[in-house]
């Protein structure tokens, strides 16, 4: 057993403020001076690229984007670019991997093995792809991955389209592939599913993949994270 | 002496990875455990750290693709050496043509595979500065290549503007590249290969093994019903113990246990002088995971003072050193020290044969245990299975004779088959 992992739920949090809050939870983590962490959440429409090139594949304008109200925002994590926004489920595993294997690659394989297995609660079944990290239905993306890595700690990590307005991916060419498409469990199973339903799947199954107890946050400490001031007493 | 920058291995499957960027200039003063270099793998970003503080040199620059374990850039310690690691930069046979112009001014480019005449002084010299001879023009008789020669290279290499990185990126070998000339001598080229950093140091260490000891391979075989057992109830044990002990953790404690009560064999010759070590400490040879033809090479974590180690303590450090050399995070302390060596066959197949395997220097002795199978043996006059395992035992016959070689084989042999002698 690789301990306890605090899970966050986080509801609806600007990437930014993601982005910052990650920062310092990796920084403590590696300092010690926190246990495993799971954030779970959705950000409002968002444009994330991972790289300077990754501007040739937004396929609009800018002022396309400013009228549909979407941020884009260059971060530090692998991959290429992509979306985020309502109706997706964030996961950003905070993870120490000296606990935890200490194989990057395995990590990112476990990360796939928790998305394949709370779709597979849902009656989808999905898969790896051997050339491309991520999870896929057919030829089709559900789930995004990229992760950074600090002293074998872990940040960034998956995003799951459930509900996910589709249209907002013809705005990109998502993780710089051209020849394939991205898909949603709505769109697969032609029905909708709560966010909720699915993010308990997914603690579930994180647990059960990395072997970790699972300490769900309540009410308060999520309000309490989200406010967290890193120079006040907390 | 500059410390290289590697890219690490981070996963067991892992094989290669992407520069995406450099935080420090090509010069820049870093402190060691600052991040120099941010790699992608497998769509995660992984930050590397300085292993020293010094003066950055770049080799590779960013969006090249390159295996495990290449040398991507170097920490000079001084200005000085970073000046030096600049000659260096340029050496690489693949950049030749582009930047022998800088070497050598006369522009009297040496055709390549021509003999390179140089001085014992300008060839030290050359090796230490990390100067490409074949880059340097030769002033002495028949061209021949002086020590003025070299230190204008120097000179010259340190005078050079800094390379944009596009050139940096062609400087750098990868340790495997299609060769242009596809034959030689009338025979086709699938791939050449540089000898250069683990695959040279195991070249070279070897040599001189052979070269400066009288080396010769006792061969046996040995009956292990015993041992079997012994591990099958350790493995079933393994809750208890706490970690899974290997026959590899076994072989170690007996032969720390043998080598206590036979020191000859726990002996090096330093300087005309045989010394026996009082420490028992071990190396264990380990197969790295390859990433081209050539595999992933050799690397031996030594297990200090064996002998006063239990079976768990000598399982649970083998393990974790292990993983260390996987990781590429051995820190020298884990390599060096060793008074003796436990080889396996396991890369041969685990089936029944035997090696010849070469002395690790210093030491004097090498043990090699081989696979364990079920063999037709004969037993008070009848034809019986059981398992066997041929064990290879190279020594150094400057410093031993073959009856402790011998009665080292014994004990060991008795030992495996009655490992209760081990408490």
């Amino acid at each position: 057993m690789a301990g306890v992992l605090k899970v966050y739920k986080l509801g609806t949090v600007e990437y930014a403020a993601a982005f910052a809050l990650q920062e310092i939870l990796q920084a403590s983590r590696i300092k010690g001076d926190v246990p495993n962490i799971l954030l779970l959440l959705e950000h409002p429409p968002t444009l994330t690229l991972a790289k300077e090139k990754d501007l040739k594949d937004i396929l609009v304008s800018e002022s396309v984007l400013k009228a549909k109200n979407i941020e884009v925002f260059p971060t530090d994590r692998g991959g290429n670019i992509t979306w985020h926004g309502p109706g997706q489920i964030v996961g950003y595993p905070i993870l120490d991997l000296n606990d935890l294997g200490k194989d990057v690659h395995q990590y990112i394989r476990n990360l796939e093995q928790v998305i394949i297995n709370t779709l597979k609660d849902f009656s989808l079944e999905s898969r790896r792809d051997p050339k491309h990290v991520g999870v896929w239905v057919g030829n089709d993306k559900i789930a995004a991955i990229g992760v950074r890595v600090s002293k074998w700690v872990t940040k960034h990590g998956f995003a799951l389209n459930v509900n996910t307005d589709l249209t907002y991916f013809d705005l990109i060419n998502p993780c710089g592939i051209v020849d394939r498409g991205v898909t949603s469990l709505k769109k697969t199973t032609g029905r909708y599913v709560d966010l909720n339903e699915v993010i308990d799947k997914i603690i579930d199954h994180f647990a059960g993949v990395f072997h970790v107890t699972v300490k769900l946050m309540d009410e308060d400490e999520n309000r309490r994270l989200l406010n967290f001031n890193p120079c006040g007493p907390d | 002496m500059a410390v290289e920058i590697h890219i690490p291995k981070l996963g067991m499957s892992m094989k290669e990875a992407t520069l995406t960027e450099w935080k420090f200039n090509e010069g820049d003063k870093v402190n060691s455990g600052d991040i120099v270099l941010v790699i992608e793998t497998d769509k995660t970003q992984w930050e590397v750290e300085s292993p020293e503080s010094g003066y950055l040199h770049i080799i590779v620059a960013v969006d090249n693709t390159e295996p495990v374990g290449a040398v991507v850039g170097m920490i000079a310690q001084s200005q000085e050496e970073l000046a030096g690691l600049g000659g260096a930069a340029a050496a690489p046979a693949a950049a030749v043509s582009a930047t022998a112009p800088a070497a050598a001014p006369s522009g009297k480019a040496r055709a390549e595979g021509e003999r390179v005449k140089a001085s014992p002084v300008a060839k030290k010299m050359a090796e230490e500065k990390g100067i490409d001879l074949s880059t340097v023009n030769g002033t002495g008789p028949g061209g021949r290549i002086t020590k003025e020669d070299v230190e204008k290279a120097i000179t010259d290499a340190a005078a050079a503007p800094a390379k944009p990185a596009a050139a940096q990126a062609a400087a750098s070998t990868p340790s495997a590249q299609p060769d242009g000339a596809k034959e030689r001598n009338g025979i086709k080229i699938k791939e050449v290969i540089k000898l250069k950093g683990m695959r040279k140091a195991i070249a070279d260490h070897m040599v001189q093994s052979l070269t400066v000891a009288a080396q010769l391979t006792a061969i046996s075989e040995i009956e292990v019903t015993g041992l079997k057992k012994f591990r099958d109830e350790l493995v079933a044990g393994e809750a208890q113990i706490g970690v899974r002990i290997s026959y590899t953790d076994i072989y170690i404690k007996a032969a720390a246990k043998v080598l206590k009560e036979i020191p000859m064999v726990n002996a090096s010759i330093i300087d005309n002088e045989i010394i026996l070590w009082d420490d028992i400490n071990i190396g264990v040879a380990v197969a790295l995971e390859g990433q081209d033809v050539l595999g992933g090479g050799l690397i031996v974590p030594v297990i200090r003072n064996a002998d006063r180690k239990s079976l768990s303590e000598i399982s649970k450090e083998l393990k974790a050193t292990v993983q260390k050399a996987r990781d590429g995070k051995l820190t020298p302390d884990d390599v060096t020290g060793g008074t003796f060596t436990i080889t396996s066959m396991g890369g041969m197949g685990s089936g029944w044969g035997f090696g010849t395997p070469i002395i690790n220097q210093p030491q004097s002795a090498i043990l090699q245990p081989g696979g364990i199978m079920d063999r037709p043996v004969v037993k008070e006059g009848e034809i019986v299975i059981r398992p066997m395992m041929p064990v290879s035992f190279t020594f150094d016959h400057r410093v031993l004779d073959g009856v402790p070689s011998g009665m080292f084989l014994g004990r060991f042999a008795q030992i495996l088959q009655n490992p209760i002698l081990l408490v």
